[in-house]
């Protein structure tokens, strides 16, 4: 492969932006709370100012509250959002649903959305789960009430993102017989599943369907448009390498139609050839390759630096009790002002905090940092 | 540094056994070496790369301080490698 064909996928973020996000983009975004959040691209996304947004994620925190607090979020479907010990409910987010900025919300348990990025990844119709049954999860559509699932009258799906069910509970055809727990020779299962007394039960419950028997709920697979993640290198190819825990990341990378690769590092594809097996993305699934140091600030980066714990302080102290006008004004000023995240990251952050965060190999984050309690 | 299954006095594990569990620990480490390797294969670009920013006089004092720390480090590890290796040198010439 000739040199520029390998190189044809590197890009700046803000060329990334731009040719892949539009107002109204369904983006997915990785990671999982503090850890290996692509802030890059989405701090390009607040300099371009591109709105109305159909954001979704597994385990939200700074990139959404960021977007939510620029005032670009128009529907939301997530799991668990909140900025962790140091905000657990996110300010900017809950402001903009209160006000109505952002529209819509839809939420899943952080589960039944894994299993909806397992089955997309997997070119799966849906995945079966017991998780959410019994809880209020499967009755409460936000977009079914506002109209966005199904098909229009010309027979087109009503949004290519919006499944036309949020679920479909059925029962069981398996009768039960591969529900855990069985008692192993190690012991009896003390995993606290429902379906451990299903198993035993004898009258099985009529939730749902009207027959007794064991419920299963199938969740939909996860189709956004483009997908982004953070990952420590990446190969000229765009052979992705992600160290530490993977989250959401591959099952979701497989699922989007684009997806935008931000990195600490790229580097030549022999360096990823060596242990194969350690990649998680083959080159070809790759859109887009951004290469940005330190770019997952705030937010952890195993092997590379920790999460910035007293910036979850300060940016509590900076918005708690400001309108959504100040927390928009605020993002502005933080954000929307640099030039780009070198910038942002250089002369907002500075080189001396960024450098404090380094992780200690031997443990793969920053053992003196302080942390969340 | 052997380590023994559960409840298995290590002077039960057959000879076998022990053979097999030190072949592969050395196995363990080649492979880990070989990959450390071809990370090193790169010093000679990283090295002029490096001096040509350290000869820089326009580098800015934190961009200096941040590298040279990231060197020392780097060579910190190196030097603990390097002992680890003369030791695993004088274990494979029988010393």
């Amino acid at each position: 492969m000739a040199n520029e064909d390998l190189t044809s996928k590197v890009m700046t973020a803000a060329e990334a932006v731009r040719r892949f996000i539009r107002p109204g983009t369904h983006i997915a975004f990785g990671g999982f709370a503090v850890l290996r959040r692509p802030m890059t691209i989405a701090r390009e996304i607040v300099r371009q100012g591109i709105g109305d947004l159909f954001v979704t994620m597994n385990g939200g925190t700074t990139v959404e509250e960021m977007l939510a607090g620029a005032g670009l979020i128009k529907w939301l479907e997530t799991t668990y959002l909140g900025m962790e010990g140091g905000m657990p409910v996110a300010y900017a987010v809950r402001l903009a649903i209160e006000q109505g900025e952002i529209e819509l919300v839809e939420d899943y348990s952080n589960w039944s959305f894994a299993l909806r990025t397992v089955a997309a990844r997997y070119g799966l119709p849906f995945m079966p789960c017991l998780g959410d049954l019994g809880s209020d999860l499967i009755t409460h559509d936000t977009f079914g009430r506002a109209g966005l699932r199904g098909r229009d009258e010309k027979g087109r799906w009503r949004h290519p993102g919006i499944p036309p069910r949020k679920y479909a509970v059925i029962d069981d055809p398996f009768e039960g017989w591969g529900l855990r727990p069985r008692d192993y020779r190690s012991g009896p299962d003390t995993c606290a599943n429902k379906s451990n007394a299903y198993r035993q039960a004898d009258s099985l419950p009529t939730a749902y369907t009207g027959k007794p028997g064991v419920k299963v709920a199938l969740v939909p697979p996860l189709l956004p448009e483009v997908t982004v993640v953070r990952a420590q290198r990446v190969a000229l190819d765009g052979t992705v390498r992600i160290e530490g825990l993977l989250g959401p990341d591959v099952d979701q990378s497989l699922a989007g139609r684009i997806l935008i690769v931000e990195c600490e590092r790229i580097c030549p594809p022999e360096e990823l050839r060596a242990v194969p097996e350690h990649n998680q993305i083959p080159g070809h699934f790759v859109s887009a390759i951004v290469e940005q140091p330190f770019g997952g600030y705030p937010t952890a980066v195993p092997n590379y630096y920790d999460y910035d714990y007293e910036w979850f302080r300060e940016y509590g102290q900076a918005v708690r009790g400001r309108t959504l006008a100040e927390v928009h004004e605020y993002w502005h000023e933080q954000v929307a002002t640099t030039r780009d995240d070198w910038d942002y990251l250089l002369n907002r952050v500075g080189l001396k905090r960024l450098a404090a965060l380094r992780a200690d190999p031997r443990h793969h984050y920053n053992p003196e940092l302080s942390r969340f309690k | 540094m052997s380590v023994n299954a559960p409840n298995v006095p290590y002077a039960e594990i057959s000879a076998d056994s022990k053979l097999f569990r030190l072949a592969w620990f050395f196995n363990a480490v080649v492979v880990s070496l070989v990959e450390a390797k071809i990370l090193l294969k790169q010093l000679p670009e990283a090295k002029a790369d490096l001096e040509y920013l350290l000869s820089e006089a326009d580098l800015p004092a934190d961009r200096r301080a941040f590298l040279r720390a990231e060197l020392a480090r780097f060579w910190r590890e190196c030097e603990a490698l390097k002992e680890s290796l003369e030791e695993a040198g004088r274990l494979a010439h029988g010393q």
